[in-house]
C-alpha cells in the first residue's frame, strides 16, 4: 500500500532517532527533534522508539491512506480531521482504506510526530531511517515530501487503542502553551569569557527565536551579549545542544541538522534531558537558560526517561 | 607524548584539547587517541570525533559516568601511541580549472599577482594533508595552502556553491562536497563525488591522509559521469 501526499505541509519528513556515529565524517545525527513526542506516537501504534515516523512542522500535511493503516499522533497540539471528522492527537487512531488524514489549525508547540502500525518500505543509509536534508540521502529519497509523492508502506492495523496519559502530556507539554521554554544548560567549554554582566544577560535574559531557526539551528534575538574578550578560534566540534556565541553577540544554538563543527566560544550546552524542547519552538516564541551541573542534568534525564518509561507502561 | 588536558563537555561527552600548535605530529597523537579509544570499549561509548587541537568523545548519556570515564580515558591517553604515517592513503581528485566552473580563477591570481597558470600550477603541485572533517557532511579541512595562494573570504558569501567546487577561503583550499551557501573563492571543479552515503566511511578520504589535485580539461571533465 502507499501513503499518498495530498499536501505535504510546511517540511514533512521521515525521521528516527538518528545516526550516532559519523560525526567524525561531517554527518549531523539528523532524528526527531523531539524525540519524545515521536516516542510517544511510537507506543500508539505498539512500535519501538527506534522505528521511523514522520515529523510534522507548523503546517501539516494531509495524506490519503490506500489501504487500512492505524496511526499514532503525538507532539505539538493540532486539529486533526479524518475525511473531515475532527479527531484526536495522542490516541490510536485506525484508519480504512482511503481515508484522508487532514492536519488543522496549530495549538501550540511546532513539530508533531505520525506513527505507523506498518512497516516503512524505505531502508536504513547510516544506521538510520533519518532524512538527511543537507546532503539529501536517507528517508524518502533524502528530501521533504511533496505533494504528491506515494510513501510505500505495508497496511497494519491493531487491535488495541492506546491514549497518551494526560499527566505526560502536562510534563511534556506545560510550558509550551506558555510560547516560553527554560531550557537548563550545562557550562560551555568557554563560558570563562562571560563576565558578570554577560552571565546575567544569558540566565536571566529572554531570548527571542528568529525566523532564520530550522532544523540546523535556532537561532536567539536578543540585546548583544559581550564577552570579556574576542577570541580567535580554532575549528572544534561542536554536538546538538551547543550554544555558540557569534561576532554578533546572539546565540546559536545546534539542533540535530547542525554543522559538525564550530568556530565561535561555547557559551553553553542544553542538557540532554531538554532538547526535545528546542524542537518545540517556532519564531518570536522565547526561551531562557537556567545552568545546572552535570550530575543534576543526569539526574534530570535518568528522572525523566523513568517517568517516562513507567507511564507508558503502566 | 602530546601534553593535554580533559574536560567535561557536556552531560555525554569529554574533550580533550592539546595546547600545541596544529602540526601532523599533533593529528597523529590525535588519531591514535582516537583509536585507541575506539578499542577499549568504554561503557557507553558511541563516537571519537578528532579536529585540529581536540577529540572529542560522546557517550550515551545513560552510561555517562563521569568519574570513571574521565580515569579510564586518562590511563588511556597516557599509553597512547601516534598514528603511523603509513596509514595514510593518497588520493587524487581531478580538477577542472576551466574559467567556466571557475567564477574566481581570476580574483585569485590577481590578489597573488600570478597568472592564472601559475595559480593553477601551484594549486595542484602540493601535496594536502586532511587534518580533519566537518562544516559540510564529506568536508575535508586541509593543511599546507602555498601562502602565495592565500585569499581573504568573499564579503558577499554566494547563496549557493555547487557540490564538487574547488576553493580557497583565507589560508584553506577544499572541495564543497554538496551545495552550499559559501564564502570561498571557486578556482576549480572536481567531477567526482566527494560523498557517498554507502559507504562505511561516506567521506572519500580520513584525517592524515593526503589530497593532490590532478588538473584535468572541460573535455575531460565532461566524460564523467554525474
Amino acid at each position: 500500500m502507499t501513503i499518498k501526499i495530498i499536501k505535504a505541509g510546511l517540511l514533512t519528513t521521515i525521521q528516527d532517532l538518528g545516526r550516532h556515529t559519523y560525526r567524525q565524517y561531517g554527518i549531523a545525527s539528523n532524528g526527531a527533534l523531539d524525540s519524545y513526542s515521536h516516542q510517544i506516537a511510537n507506543w500508539l501504534v505498539g512500535k519501538s522508539k527506534t522505528s521511523p515516523t514522520l515529523e510534522v512542522t507548523q503546517l501539516g500535511p494531509t495524506l490519503e491512506f490506500t489501504q487500512p493503516m492505524s496511526i499514532g499522533i503525538s507532539g505539538a497540539e493540532f486539529e486533526l480531521f479524518v475525511n473531515d471528522t475532527p479527531q484526536p492527537m495522542n490516541t490510536t487512531l485506525h484508519l480504512k482504506a482511503g481515508d484522508v488524514l487532514q492536519f488543522g489549525k496549530l495549538h501550540f508547540g511546532a513539530r508533531a510526530y505520525i506513527a505507523f502500525a506498518g512497516q516503512l518500505e524505505k531502508s536504513c543509509v547510516m544506521g538510520s531511517f533519518s532524512t538527511n536534508l543537507l546532503a539529501e540521502f536517507g528517508g524518502y529519497k533524502g528530501r521533504a515530501l511533496k505533494d504528491g509523492d506515494e510513501v510505500a508502506i505495508s497496511s497494519k492495523t491493531i487491535k488495541n487503542t492506546r491514549v497518551t496519559p494526560s499527566e505526560l502530556l502536562q510534563e511534556l507539554h506545560h510550558n509550551l502553551q506558555q510560547k516560553h521554554v527554560i531550557v537548563r544548560i550545562t557550562k560551555g567549554r568557554e563560558d570563562n569569557l562571560l563576565t558578570e554582566q554577560s552571565a546575567r544577560d544569558l540566565f536571566e535574559g529572554q531570548f527571542k527565536v528568529s525566523s532564520y531557526s530550522n532544523r540546523m539551528a535556532l537561532t536567539l534575538e536578543s540585546q548583544p551579549i559581550n564577552l570579556s574578550q574576542a577570541l580567535s578560534m580554532t575549528t572544534v566540534p561542536v554536538t546538538t545542544g551547543t550554544i555558540q556565541l557569534p561576532d554578533s553577540g546572539r546565540p546559536i544554538v545546534t539542533l540535530a541538522d547542525g554543522q559538525t563543527t564550530g568556530g565561535y566560544p561555547r557559551i553553553g550546552q542544553v542538557i540532554s534531558a531538554d532538547l526535545n524542547l528546542l524542537g518545540q519552538l517556532k519564531a518570536q516564541e522565547t526561551i531562557s537558560f537556567y545552568r545546572v551541573s552535570i550530575d543534576h542534568a543526569l539526574k534530570i534525564l535518568e528522572d525523566k526517561q523513568k517517568y517516562f518509561n513507567e507511564t507508558l507502561h503502566s | 607524548m602530546a601534553k593535554y588536558s580533559l574536560y567535561i563537555n557536556s552531560d555525554c561527552s569529554l574533550i580533550i584539547e592539546f595546547e600545541e600548535e596544529i602540526s601532523l605530529e599533533l593529528s597523529r597523537f590525535i588519531l591514535g587517541a582516537k583509536l585507541a579509544i575506539e578499542k577499549a570499549s568504554l561503557e557507553g561509548f558511541v563516537e571519537a570525533v578528532p579536529a585540529y587541537n581536540s577529540l572529542l568523545l560522546i557517550f550515551e548519556p545513560e552510561a555517562f559516568q563521569v568519574e570513571r570515564l574521565l580515569q579510564e580515558t586518562k590511563e588511556l591517553l597516557d599509553k597512547t601511541e601516534s598514528l603511523a604515517p603509513s596509514q595514510s592513503t593518497r588520493h587524487d581528485i581531478p580538477v577542472c580549472y576551466h574559467e567556466s566552473l571557475a567564477p574566481d580563477l581570476a580574483y585569485v591570481a590577481n590578489h597573488a599577482g600570478i597568472s592564472t597558470e601559475e595559480l593553477i600550477k601551484l594549486h595542484s603541485q602540493a601535496e594536502y594533508p586532511v587534518y580533519m572533517l566537518g562544516f559540510l557532511p564529506g568536508f575535508l579541512y586541509l593543511g599546507n595552502l602555498n601562502k602565495a595562494l592565500h585569499c581573504p573570504r568573499r564579503e558577499n558569501p554566494r547563496p549557493r556553491v555547487d557540490a564538487g567546487s574547488v576553493a580557497i577561503g583565507g589560508d584553506q583550499t577544499g572541495v564543497y562536497p554538496i551545495a552550499s551557501p559559501g564564502g570561498w573563492h571557486i578556482i576549480g571543479k572536481t567531477p567526482i563525488s566527494m560523498l557517498d552515503s554507502s559507504r562505511q566511511n561516506p567521506a572519500i578520504a580520513k584525517p592524515l591522509d593526503t589530497i593532490i589535485f590532478k588538473p584535468i580539461s572541460l573535455e575531460e571533465f565532461h566524460q564523467y559521469d554525474h
